[in-house]
């Protein structure tokens, strides 16, 4: 059953520009985590900001559960919508203890519950011992926690993160995302995640969403959307790709590293996405056309290959064994069928 | 307003009074203290902000506050002082039978103004000195500069902002004072305006009116000029990691220079009036043994309140919610909403008062002459002093903040009882305390506007020490006094932002 459901939401800043957020519609599932991924810009946050309540859209419906939000005429103000909220900022109250900004939003309750309520939630993101701090008193990833705490300790029936990690240093992001994924779970709480990483979207998320000039491109599972992009677009935002230029017939093409099978039938020119990890480094056999190895880079658990055949370069992801040095020729071979991308049009500078 | 005024005087009689030889002659004396003061204090302010930031000294964060207390001395106690201390009567000859001149005039004038507004250029040189990215002078050693060559070449360049802004305060505060240039008997704009003004006949009103509209006229030249003067002024390192602290220079052979500067300075500027002021403190109760002057001293106390608590309340109630849109809602309207109220903070009191007086008792006479135009204009002239620290708890109190609890369930009303307001408390009652203290030791608006018969503190001083009646001058002076160090112990709570 769907939680959350967004329909043609439409924001229009100014009226002569384009729309921030243009004919949106998602929906968010029970006990999902969706991730809305896409770059800076995209109206990501503007949806999200109107899904809270900040935002009034121009046009479109927002319903929770059997609830209208926002349509034509109707407004709910944030504060009746029972939709939690992470900001990015944190935005933890400075004048109040840990505590006191975990109750804030418990006020309909009895003290005794409330003070029930706060102490376990703090407990299930491992704040308990720091209830009477300040929140400048405390680390980065423990104002996180509080934050998070903050937030569902009212159990809102929907929770909204909005780049809830950018504040915080890689090491301490993975081990949030996994506390974020628990609490959820725990709490069996339904949440829109919001986020420009697409790592942090394809590794959390139930279901990815993915973002581009206020419009969605696609929508799918984690692994989905990554081995089968609908556009160049989707491909390149969700990891490194090699789009080639390909003439298909039926399940086959044939592209400039030769002839590659296809996921899907289609005729005529087109573009098709190759992973770097979905190609092989093999040495060449006799009169094949090969290619040149013109960079190297050593990661430690892999290898990332940089070949040039014929007046292209292509991107190669082997693992850490592969004996290829600078210099030498090989020949490229696919290990998995590519995928058609449709080309982006206004792809130049836009997005962005 | 003071066009009108101006206006009404017939043509021939205008441009006599507007181009008159003794214009020429006001005009040259306030420019010529003005920047007298200028180099004096940047002469004294310069090395004093060095040596408290960037040198070995020991105790410069004592020494920074001493050199900040003169703040707690208005000029007209800095004249009062000067004016009491030599001469024959004066303090150096009855205590120690020392006799030198009274000190008056233009030199007078000069030294209270400097020993007054050192405080405004030395918190400025401060900031700029400490903003100041270190690596770049390391860049200019490195590249085979000598010390003095690096301190001419890149050192001194950049603190240009800092130097316009404390130049442009001390500059206002010189043209728009009222208090040492009257005291001190040294003719410039304002103190023609007030004697013009006190003067009977039809014409020198709208003379008075003339030469308020010359001294806006002037205050607004100024603050042009320093737009000018700042534009494309870009001195920000290229970089944005924080800045390091810069080590101290040692300085051991200017260590006596040193001291005897910070010592000259703490003497003449904190010490002596303070010394000063005890002493004719003490001296009326030999002089004149009537119990009178407690009483006195008391009623103009409570004078003094009565005006400025009901102006220090209505300055934040009125510049809350300046700063309020300005922030959250930033259009033209807004900001030049809150660029208004600093403009009202530059121009001279005399001017603004004597603006007020013409307009009220020409059109509002029924609150021409009442303690409630002495209250508008202190709201208006001190506004700027509220909207200060208001505007810096707004920067804590931010938009996020509220969405927060609007997400948590509470309403608009919620959020601002529970969220807003707690977070602008402290910016709030700074603010208000702001006000109230100028309010307290302010001249020339209570000069001009106060009701007949209404004596505040600071009027009772300045009247007393006019007419040469020191021991009468110096409770009133001690009082303001307290008021004053209170206003400055909150500055230096504060830090230096407000003297940005």
């Amino acid at each position: 059953m769907s939680v959350l459901v967004v329909n043609k939401l439409t924001r229009q800043y100014r009226a002569d520009d384009v729309p921030a957020v243009d004919d949106l519609s998602l929906t968010v599932e029970t006990n999902e985590l969706f991730a809305l991924v896409g770059p800076t810009g995209c109206g990501k946050t503007t949806t999200l900001r109107a899904i809270a309540g900040f935002e009034r859209p121009d046009g479109g419906v927002i319903s929770l559960g059997d609830q209208v939000l926002d349509d034509g005429n109707m407004h709910i103000p944030p504060d009746k919508r029972d939709i939690g909220l992470v900001f990015q900022e944190l935005a933890l109250f400075p004048h109040m203890s840990v505590n006191r900004n975990v109750e804030f939003g418990l006020k309909g309750m009895a003290k005794g519950a409330r003070r029930n309520r706060a102490a376990e939630v703090l407990e299930m993101v491992g704040m308990s011992e720091f209830a009477d701090r300040r929140p400048h008193e405390l680390s980065g990833g423990q104002q996180q926690r509080v934050a998070l705490a903050r937030s569902i300790a009212p159990s809102p029936r929907l929770l909204l993160l909005d780049e809830p990690f950018s504040s915080l240093d890689p090491g301490l992001r993975d081990d949030m995302r996994l506390q974020i994924k628990k609490v959820l779970a725990e709490t069996g709480t339904s949440a829109l995640l919001v986020t420009h990483d697409h790592e942090e979207a394809l590794s959390m998320a139930d279901r990815v969403g993915v973002m581009r000039l206020g419009k969605l491109c696609q929508v799918g599972k984690p692994d989905e959307v990554y081995h089968r992009p609908c556009s160049a677009f989707v491909s390149q935002f969700l990891g490194r790709t090699n789009l080639l230029e390909a003439t298909a017939v039926g399940d086959v093409a044939e592209t400039s590293i030769g002839r590659v099978e296809l996921t899907s039938e289609s005729t005529g020119r087109v573009t098709v996405s190759v992973r770097p990890e979905h190609l092989r480094l093999e040495a060449p056999g006799n009169g094949e056309m090969t290619g040149e190895v013109i960079a190297r880079e050593f990661k430690g658990h892999d290898l990332t290959f940089v070949v040039r055949y014929g007046d292209q370069t292509y991107t190669v992801q082997t693992d850490y064994s592969c004996p290829f040095v600078v210099g030498q020729s090989v020949r490229l071979r696919h290990a998995e069928p590519a995928v058609v991308v449709e080309e982006d049009r206004d792809v130049s500078g836009a997005d962005c | 307003m003071l066009i009108i005024d101006a206006s009404r005087a017939d043509a021939s009689v205008l441009t006599d009074v507007v181009f008159r030889w003794r214009n020429l002659v006001l005009l040259g004396k306030t420019l010529g203290l003005t920047v007298s003061v200028l180099i004096v204090v940047t002469l004294l302010a310069l090395p004093l902000a060095w040596l408290t930031t960037r040198s070995n000294l020991y105790a410069a964060r004592f020494w920074t506050i001493l050199c900040v207390m003169p703040l707690a001395i208005p000029g007209y106690l800095m004249a009062f002082t000067l004016l009491s201390f030599g001469g024959r009567f004066g303090m150096l000859n009855t205590l120690f039978g020392i006799h030198i001149p009274r000190i008056q005039g233009y030199w007078g004038a000069l030294i209270a103004l400097s020993m007054y507004l050192l405080p405004y250029m030395f918190l400025n040189l401060r900031v700029g000195f400490q903003r100041m990215d270190p690596a770049l002078e390391e860049a200019g050693r490195s590249l085979g500069c000598s010390r003095s060559h690096v301190f001419f070449r890149i050192t001194l360049p950049q603190l240009k902002p800092a130097f316009a802004a404390g130049a442009l305060l001390v500059t206002l505060h010189v043209i728009g004072d009222l208090g040492v240039v009257s005291l001190m008997r040294f003719d410039t704009f304002t103190y023609s305006i007030y004697q013009e003004y006190m003067g009977f006949d039809a014409l020198s009103k709208t003379y008075a009116a003339c030469l308020s509209l010359m001294l806006i006229a002037m205050t607004i030249g100024l603050l042009i000029l320093d737009l000018y003067f700042l534009r494309g002024l870009r001195i920000d390192s290229v970089r944005n990691a924080p800045i390091r602290k810069c080590p101290p220079t040692r300085h051991k052979g200017w260590f006596f220079a040193s001291f005897a500067l910070l010592l000259i300075i703490v003497l003449v500027g904190l010490i002596l009036p303070v010394l000063n002021i005890a002493h004719w403190t003490w001296r009326w109760e030999a002089d004149i043994p009537d119990q009178t002057v407690f009483t006195e001293v008391f009623s103009s106390l409570a004078s003094s309140l009565k005006a400025s608590i009901p102006a220090a309340l209505f300055a934040v109630i009125l510049a809350t919610p300046i700063a309020f849109l300005a922030m959250r809602y930033p259009s033209k309207l807004t900001r030049s909403c809150q660029q208004s109220a600093y403009v009202g903070y530059a121009i001279p009191a005399v001017a603004f008062g004597y603006s007020l007086i013409v307009l009220f008792s020409q059109h509002v006479n029924a609150l021409y002459q009442t303690i409630y135009l002495l209250i508008f204009a202190y709201v208006i002239h001190f506004l700027a002093e509220a909207l200060g620290p208001i505007r810096s708890s707004l920067f804590l109190a931010t938009k996020r903040l509220e969405d927060a609890s609007r997400s948590l369930g509470r309403s608009r009303f919620s959020t601002f009882i529970h969220v807003t307001l707690p977070l602008l408390r402290p910016g709030l009652i700074v603010g208000m305390a702001f006000v109230f203290l100028s309010a307290m030791k302010e001249l020339p608006l209570t000069l001009l506007l106060s009701p007949i018969g209404y004596e505040t503190l600071a009027w009772q001083v300045w009247s007393y020490a006019d007419n040469t009646s020191y021991a009468k001058a110096a409770p009133h002076a001690l009082a303001i006094l307290v008021f004053s160090a209170g206003f400055v112990w909150l500055l230096l709570m504060r830090g230096p932002e407000k003297s940005r």
